[in-house]
């Protein structure tokens, strides 16, 4: 649920922040433009990344997150307004069409579910990676064993002739 | 011919018994490898139920994880075998390093491109720079250059690559415990080790384990065999050029 709700503060907060340009600083509180926000906790925006992710991936995102961290009132008035426009979304939906949205996320999720469940695509990938591995080694031994034999008994023969010459 | 045969076998480089040893050793343990590999892959397709979390992917696990454990066994072996090489000078000891350093370095190749597959089946990520997947690369990468260093470093090569190997083996453990609850690495079990599975996922992991430690072994002494093979070839070619039959 705070993942969601970080997620929403720093997507509704580009916009505030694109809304005024040429200003990466917060709103004062107390002004026209920002509502006197609740005292809160400051978000933890890092919480955002996913594994691996090579971090914030625009300007405007990295301004949203500095104003976020500088100021915990601004990201609370943030939250706040996330908030309002779930709501409204949510209260634009009747009952049948709410009921139709979620059979429809429940069979997505039961989709996508399925496909994880029998993924065997990687599973050959990596099985079929391992035996080519094994094969391209084993050749690689066996071809350089046999040039070696082959070179070892050539000299063998000639140094046996060059000794028999000799005596 | 008498004579030939004498030296080189008075050399050190592999006595004509032991050859003979090693060349019946390697299809016997082929041929156990072999059926030990196709019981442990029918066993892991047919009769390992799917992880609760990784689902069908996890099935990666038993020969991922397997590899990862040879690769360790082939590093240890060779630092281990270079630094009794670097302590006694006896070229046997650098035969085995040589050998086990390419088994890793194959062993390795293995766990890094299955793990890549199995990374993107369960993070959706080729790659990230998490710390054992990190580590893992860096020790294979200083396989690869002892490797390197053993076919161009000339003379004094084999000297510098033992330490190099001695160097890598120091970083086995650091990787093995690098798993812990803050870590993004897939979990094999419940507390994420491979120690903690039970039942049937247990019972074929070691299956697996001790399977492609057969491979690992049949690899080992080929490669060897090959190794002194090639020291031989060298001891022929210094015989051969004092004879005058190479010039």
């Amino acid at each position: 649920m705070k993942k969601i709700l970080v997620l929403l503060a720093v997507l509704f907060g580009t916009g505030t922040v694109w809304a005024q340009p040429g200003s990466a600083q917060a709103p004062e509180p107390g002004s026209a433009q920002a509502p006197e926000p609740p005292p809160t906790q400051a978000v933890e925006p890092f919480l955002m990344k996913p594994p691996g992710s090579p971090g914030a991936t625009s300007d405007a995102r990295s301004t949203c997150v500095k104003a976020l961290q500088t100021d915990s009132l601004f990201a609370a008035w943030v939250l706040e307004k996330g908030y309002e426009v779930q709501s409204a979304r949510c209260a634009d939906l009747d009952e049948t069409s709410a009921k139709r949205r979620l059979q429809l996320d429940l069979a997505q999720h039961e989709v996508a579910a399925a496909r994880v469940a029998t993924n065997e695509r990687h599973v050959i990938l990596a099985y079929a990676a391992m035996w080519l591995v094994a094969a391209a080694f084993v050749i690689f031994l066996w071809l350089r064993q046999r040039a070696l034999r082959g070179e070892i008994d050539q000299l063998r023969r000639e140094l046996d002739a060059a000794l028999k010459d000799g005596k | 011919m008498q004579p030939i045969v004498e030296r080189s076998a008075g050399s050190g480089s592999g006595s004509g018994s032991g050859r003979g040893a090693a060349t019946v050793l390697v299809p016997v343990l082929a041929a156990l490898s072999a059926i030990a590999i196709m019981i442990a892959v029918w066993l892991v397709f047919t009769y390992v139920p799917n992880d609760k979390g990784l689902f069908f992917n996890q099935r990666i696990f038993y020969f991922h994880v397997a590899h990862a454990f040879m690769m360790f066994a082939a590093v240890g072996t060779c630092g281990v075998c270079s630094l009794v090489f670097l302590v006694k000078r006896q070229p046997q000891w650098d035969d085995v390093a040589l050998a086990a350093a390419e088994v890793a370095v194959a062993f390795g190749a293995v766990v890094l491109i299955t793990g890549s597959i199995w990374a993107k089946a369960a993070w959706g990520l080729w790659w990230t720079w998490e710390k054992r997947l990190t580590m893992s690369l860096l020790l294979w990468l200083t396989l690869v250059g002892y490797v390197i260093v053993r076919r161009f470093a000339g003379a004094s090569g084999d000297r510098l690559a033992a330490g190099l190997a001695v160097f890598g083996t120091v970083g086995v453990p650091f990787i093995y415990t690098m798993v812990d609850r803050s870590d993004r690495h897939p979990q094999a079990g419940a507390n994420g080790n491979a120690m903690s599975l039970t039942g049937p996922m247990r019972a074929v992991f070691w299956l697996s384990v001790l399977a492609f430690f057969l491979w690992f072994l049949t690899l080992v002494i080929a490669r060897v065999q090959s190794a002194r093979a090639e020291r031989e070839l060298r001891e022929l070619r210094e015989r051969a050029l004092d004879a005058g039959v190479l010039s």
